[in-house]
């Protein structure tokens, strides 16, 4: 069970939580916080989907076309997922007429060779343009899919160095060194924060890539207390990690210490695994 | 009392609503027809608003009752109303669609406003479920009332639009902690309007 101090920092994370804002990591760490059983969060977390799930009952009312639900229970029964080509079709179709392609009439049979030669030459480099651009358009489909992913990232980017900034413009930053440690001497880290915002910029680097199953864990550590602060993976050697996140800890004078863990993966009420990087606020 | 609370102990539906989900997960596809007919009228203008074109909340639709069929065992009663639950589903599933393939570009179909009049051209699938649904937006409708223009504006675009606070906050050149001030005190009013607790 959560400790009642615990829980009151967790709050903060519910709005986020609702309308899906949450970092993995953090998201992670609040679910593992409800899977507890927190009381309060669950109370808070249920009256504010309550409220936003208010919000729809204002739209105008429009009903889905009736093929939706009968496509919906046609794929319950099967079992099987309806070919996207009928789904064109039904599309197509729905509301009114369907727009027919005049059909090219069949070429008349002809005694005239050349003409008839003329005829297989037109069909054959009809459907080798067709061709063609199929295959033209399956590779723009493949590029612009590569490209939205890209504005996706660059947009999660943007997203991380506003946020950057926005702590760095505070009136007040707070920073902690972290070093490595016997696990990884060469790991090195710091963590950025506003303390009236709570929020704050967390970096690592050199740190060893983590199996599938592990991540590593930051702890607040306060005397003999040591708060789950947010879970993160790093997959390859070397890379760093950067993310900006929710810290609810106030000057440097509030705690002791920020340390990185080792711990299974979405991470542990209390630290099991191995230190990696230990950055204490007396030296900083 | 929760205006969805309301909703539940007028309509009996918070209980029905339960039934039908342990149904659901019995494989009773006659329980999830049920709670399609009750609830495709308020998810799928949910979906259209997020997506802004039909086909995708058509299909935004299907897939969350799909999901629903699938999944019917991870409803946990103690964070919501199944009706909360289904709708954050169909909001999740909308903003992850506009999000992947980028749909903010494309024109919209349709513009509908929060807060727009219900049509009576599209009546519900049961006209005791129209009533009722009438009855709970003109309620909300009153409790919106009570959010400033700019709290409304806000929770619209995180809630139809899945930006950020950070995103809202550069958008409305405004700061960080205000967007987030605006945004837990709409939902608080919002609460509070329709009937909920006060806050501690």
């Amino acid at each position: 069970m959560t400790k009642p101090e615990e829980r009151h920092k967790q709050l903060d994370l519910c709005i986020p939580y609702v309308f899906g804002r949450l970092n993995p990591g953090n998201r992670k760490q609040f679910e593992a916080h409800l899977a507890t059983g927190c009381v309060i969060c669950t109370k808070e977390l249920a009256r504010f989907n309550e409220a936003t799930a208010l919000l729809p009952l204002t739209l105008r009312q429009e009903q889905p076309h009736p093929k939706v639900k009968d496509r919906l229970i046609a794929r319950l029964s099967s079992g099987k997922r309806v070919s996207e080509q009928e789904k064109k079709r039904e599309v197509r179709g729905r509301g009114h007429e369907e727009k027919r392609t005049p059909v090219t009439p069949a070429l008349a049979p002809t005694t005239q060779p050349q003409r008839l030669w003329f005829s297989y030459a037109t069909a054959f480099l009809s459907i080798a343009i067709v061709a063609a651009l199929a295959l033209y358009t399956n590779d723009l489909i493949s590029t612009v899919g590569e490209q939205e992913q890209r504005i996706i990232a660059l947009r999660t980017e943007l997203e991380q160095q506003q946020a950057l900034l926005n702590i760095l413009q505070a009136q007040q930053i707070e920073m902690v060194i972290m070093n490595g440690q016997e696990a990884s001497p060469a790991g090195y880290g710091k963590i950025l924060w506003d303390p009236l915002k709570k929020t704050a910029f967390f970096q690592v680097a050199n740190l060893p890539a983590v199996p599938t199953d592990k991540e590593y864990q930051l702890w607040v550590i306060r005397k003999e207390e040591k708060i789950p602060s947010g879970v993160f993976a790093v997959r390859s050697e070397r890379e760093g990690y950067f993310n900006v996140m929710n810290l609810d800890v106030a000057t440097k004078s509030d705690f002791d210490a920020f340390a990185i863990t080792l711990e299974p993966k979405g991470g542990s009420p209390q630290p099991t695994g191995a230190v990696y990087l230990l950055g204490t606020t007396a030296i900083n | 009392m929760w205006l969805l609370a309301i909703l539940a102990h007028q309509g009996g539906h918070h209980k029905q609503d339960a039934d039908l989900l342990k149904r659901i997960h019995r494989r009773d596809q006659k329980a999830l027809s049920l709670l399609y007919d009750r609830y495709a009228p308020i998810l799928f203008p949910l979906a259209l608003r997020v997506v802004s074109v039909r086909d995708e909340a058509e299909e935004v639709l299907q897939e969350v009752f799909l999901q629903i069929w699938e999944k019917a065992d991870t409803y946990v009663a103690e964070r919501g109303s199944v009706y909360s639950w289904v709708v954050t589903m169909c909001r999740n599933r909308s903003i992850d669609r506009i999000r992947s393939r980028n749909f903010k570009k494309k024109s919209k179909e349709v513009g509908l406003e929060a807060s727009q009049a219900l049509s009576d051209t599209n009546p519900a699938s049961n006209p005791h479920d129209l009533v009722v649904l009438k009855g709970y937006a003109e309620t909300v409708r009153t409790a919106l009332k009570s959010l400033s223009s700019l709290e409304m504006k806000i929770l619209e675009l995180s809630y139809y639009e899945g930006h950020s606070q950070s995103e809202i906050a550069t958008m409305l050149k405004m700061p960080l902690g205000t967007v987030k001030t605006k945004m837990r005190k709409g939902l608080q009013k919002l609460r509070q309007a329709a009937g909920g607790e006060e806050e501690s």
